[in-house]
């Protein structure tokens, strides 16, 4: 082909402007650390970012969940923990008053040590967290045991939210307070009508109701220990998936900056050989050097 | 039989031809760096019938544009001038929907629904309640923001439409009436229409970079410039200019011709990059916003009625109802986007006659989130928006690749060109001690014939 100047230098300058396009990119790859700086670099990537961020935000959400379902589930245990203890009390001290070797006065005595545990109950079933009574079901906000003589009334609700932990997977946050208290309440007042009435068969039959009412009570617990549990479980598949994401995400957007640290070195060669030939271009001899 | 005179007579002859020869040789050499310049031959003949006559007997110049390559080279320019333009304007478009700081769209809907996730964790609890009224506002704001970076994108557009058709109407006058010149200056002194008719071509090519045209060279020698569609630009020395007008309803600018609205039918170079963009691929940007928000006002609107407050109380419009200015139309649904509620314990957190600790309606909520509100019912907010980012990027990539691909192309057909009619100085460099050669000899012979003529004289002298 016919080489005129304007060609040599055409070339030249093309060849130049894409070396120092190229350069740039690599230099702002390590400046940024990002390979992904707009759209363009790559549209499925940044369609899949979209997605991504979408599932890292419900992770922290779902995370946040697990923590606040976890709290909850925890102070309801802790409470049914001493509810258990206090009717295992109450429970000595039917036994006691229960038998024919003590007299009335003292069965009173032991009534009246009846009642100040079934108060503990009563207050535990009335106990808050974060300023939710945990055992009205949704009626969150009022009292949800309230006591007239002996009778307990229950004035919550069944309804206890369950709530989404993870993808699919909802986690019942409580119990519903009637399921727990109602049969224990019954038969804490069954029981002190029976030492009222001083009648030790009356307290027989009374303490006969306690191992379904502890038995009861137990599965309650059990069901929720093993939410605690399912939640400990989610807990750490959350994280494993909030990592797996990052490691997506960065594998789309992070640069390698070893990679492009070379790279970079290695298009300032070509520039610098480049350029050097450039200057040998603008001083190539003509004819007319010759002729001069 | 000649004369010895009649021999001066012809020395003069070829010294003007070898000073002529030398004159376009010092020509080509001054014009070696301009790109739009055709190089000129001397041709010595009698017989042909070149080009060019120099006005010298038996002098011609030759002087061949590449019609084919310059017109290759129109075409690649149209296409290049419009993807150039769409690739900077699409960067400006991913800058707003990807921002380098601050929340984008897609993470204020992430958040948004979130907040409902969270609160149906504790739905009785007043920060939760103004956690979802303050990530409904962000979701509101980022709407609002990305609306309008685009509406301004497509005014500042808009804005250079009037400047653009102004450049394109000076060249084709430019064009119009060098057709005028050309005849001329062929006729006062020849040769000095090639300068103009490259002159002409450089317009043709600068006036491709901005629009789609089609020209050809009719016998007498003028070009004719018309649009893709056949409407004529110049024809001979006249130019027709196109004008602006606004299109009604809408306020962005229309380009008429000779009265005809063409604006949809321009779609290559600057202007047309600028059209397809402004026109296209903005408008197409906006409209996804308003579905987006029209659609999401509206669900959550209707889930959230279906619930019951912190209160008790039914649940009202958590946004404020967009209503549609034309049946099948969401225009304004993205910037008009605001929250209705302002008391945190009036978000219907709560089924139908649910407690105060009901979580039922907060869940539905977040629920909306995956479900297929869009495309026909096939896609979720987030495959929707995703899509739409997908669409912006690849558009962006292939202006980009489209106009790296054509502007190679045009540096490959200039390098055609230019081996075929550019300046080489080593050429002319040669051309010169021709010419220069050519002159001392004719120069000498002179010298002979004087001489000769001395000796004669002499002779008839002694």
């Amino acid at each position: 082909m016919r080489v005129t100047e304007s060609i040599a230098y055409r070339n030249f300058l093309s060849d130049l402007s894409n070396l120092n396009e190229s350069s740039n990119k690599a230099l702002r790859e390590i400046s940024s650390g990002k390979k992904l700086s707009s759209l363009r670099d790559s549209p499925s990537g940044s369609a899949r970012l979209v997605s991504i961020s979408d599932l890292e935000s419900k992770i922290d959400q779902y995370t946040s969940n697990v923590g606040d379902s976890s709290f909850f589930l925890r102070a309801a245990d802790s409470a049914l923990n001493e509810v258990n203890n206090l009717i295992a009390s109450i429970y000595t001290r039917g036994s006691q008053a229960g038998t024919e070797t003590i007299g009335a006065e003292e069965r009173a005595v032991l009534a009246g040590e009846v009642r100040s545990l079934r108060d503990q109950i009563l207050s535990l079933a009335n106990s808050q967290a974060r300023g939710r009574y945990i055992f009205a079901g949704s009626l969150v906000t009022d009292v949800p045991f309230t006591i007239v003589g002996d009778a307990v009334t229950y004035q919550g609700n069944d309804d206890v939210n369950s709530v989404a932990v993870d993808r699919g997977t909802e986690v019942e946050q409580g119990v519903s307070g009637s399921e727990v208290f109602d049969s224990i309440f019954e038969a804490i007042e069954e029981l002190l009508a029976a030492m009222d009435g001083n009648n030790t068969e009356d307290i027989q039959d009374a303490l006969g109701q306690f191992s379904n009412v502890l038995s009861g009570l137990g599965q309650v617990r059990a069901k929720i220990g093993t939410n605690i549990g399912l939640l400990e479980n989610i807990q750490s598949n959350l994280e494993t998936s909030k990592i797996s994401l990052k490691e997506q995400k960065s594998r789309i957007e992070d640069a390698d900056l070893a990679e492009s640290a070379v790279e970079l070195n290695r298009i300032q060669t070509s520039l610098e050989a480049a350029i050097s030939a450039g200057g040998s271009l603008l001083r190539k001899p003509n004819l007319f050097d010759i002729i001069g | 039989m000649p004369s010895i005179l009649d021999g001066l007579d012809n020395v003069q002859q070829a010294l003007a031809a070898q000073q002529y020869a030398l004159s376009i040789t010092q020509k080509n050499i001054a014009n070696a760096g301009n790109p739009s310049y055709t190089r000129q031959d001397v041709i010595f003949t009698n017989s042909e019938e070149p080009e060019v006559s120099s006005g010298i007997p038996g002098i011609y110049l030759q002087s061949k544009r590449n019609q084919f390559l310059d017109s290759s080279i129109s075409q690649e320019l149209q296409s290049s001038g419009g993807y150039e333009f769409m690739s900077e304007a699409l960067s400006q478009i991913e800058s707003i929907m990807k921002p380098e700081s601050g929340v984008g769209l897609q993470e204020a809907i992430s958040e948004f629904f979130g907040s409902f996730n969270t609160l149906s964790s504790t739905p009785e609890d007043l920060v939760a309640r103004q956690q979802v009224l303050s990530s409904a506002e962000v979701l509101t704001v980022e709407f609002h923001r990305l609306y309008a970076g685009l509406q301004q994108l497509q005014a500042s557009e808009d804005r250079m439409v009037p400047q653009i058709v102004q450049e394109i109407n000076v060249l084709t006058a430019e064009i119009a009436s060098l057709n005028e010149k050309i005849p001329a200056a062929k006729a006062s002194q020849p040769g000095s229409e090639l300068t103009l008719r490259d002159e002409r071509q450089k317009c043709l090519e600068e006036l491709s970079g901005l629009m789609g045209i089609d020209y050809f060279e009719t016998e007498s020698g003028s070009i004719t410039v018309t649009t893709r569609q056949g409407a004529a630009l110049v024809l001979d020395n006249t130019s027709y200019d196109l004008e602006t007008a606004p299109m009604v309803p809408s306020p962005l600018t229309g380009i008429q011709l000779n009265g005809t609205d063409i604006t949809a039918s321009m779609n290559s170079g600057k202007l047309g990059g600028l059209l397809r963009v402004r026109d296209e691929t903005i408008a197409d940007c906006l409209q996804v916003l308003d579905v987006m928000a029209a659609t999401l006002v509206e669900r959550v609107n209707q889930q959230h009625t279906l619930g019951s407050d912190l209160d008790g109380l039914a649940g009202g419009d958590f946004f404020v109802p967009f209503v549609q200015p034309a049946p099948g139309s969401n225009e304004g649904a993205a910037r008009h986007m605001q929250v209705a509620l302002s008391d945190p314990r009036s978000i219907a957190a709560a089924g139908a006659a649910g407690g105060p600790g009901d979580n039922e309606n907060a869940k539905s909520i977040f629920a909306i989130e995956d479900e297929k509100l869009f495309s026909t019912a096939t896609e979720t907010i987030n495959q929707f928006f995703s899509g739409f980012i997908f669409r912006i990027g690849s558009e962006a990539r292939s202006a980009e690749d489209n106009m790296i691909t054509h502007n190679g192309v045009i540096e490959q057909l200039m390098n055609q060109r230019d081996a075929d009619i550019g300046v080489n100085l080593d050429e002319e460099a040669i051309n010169i001690i021709k010419f220069q050669k050519a002159y001392e000899a004719s120069a000498r012979y002179a010298n002979t014939l004087v001489t000769l003529s001395d000796e004669l004289i002499n002779l008839l002298g002694g």
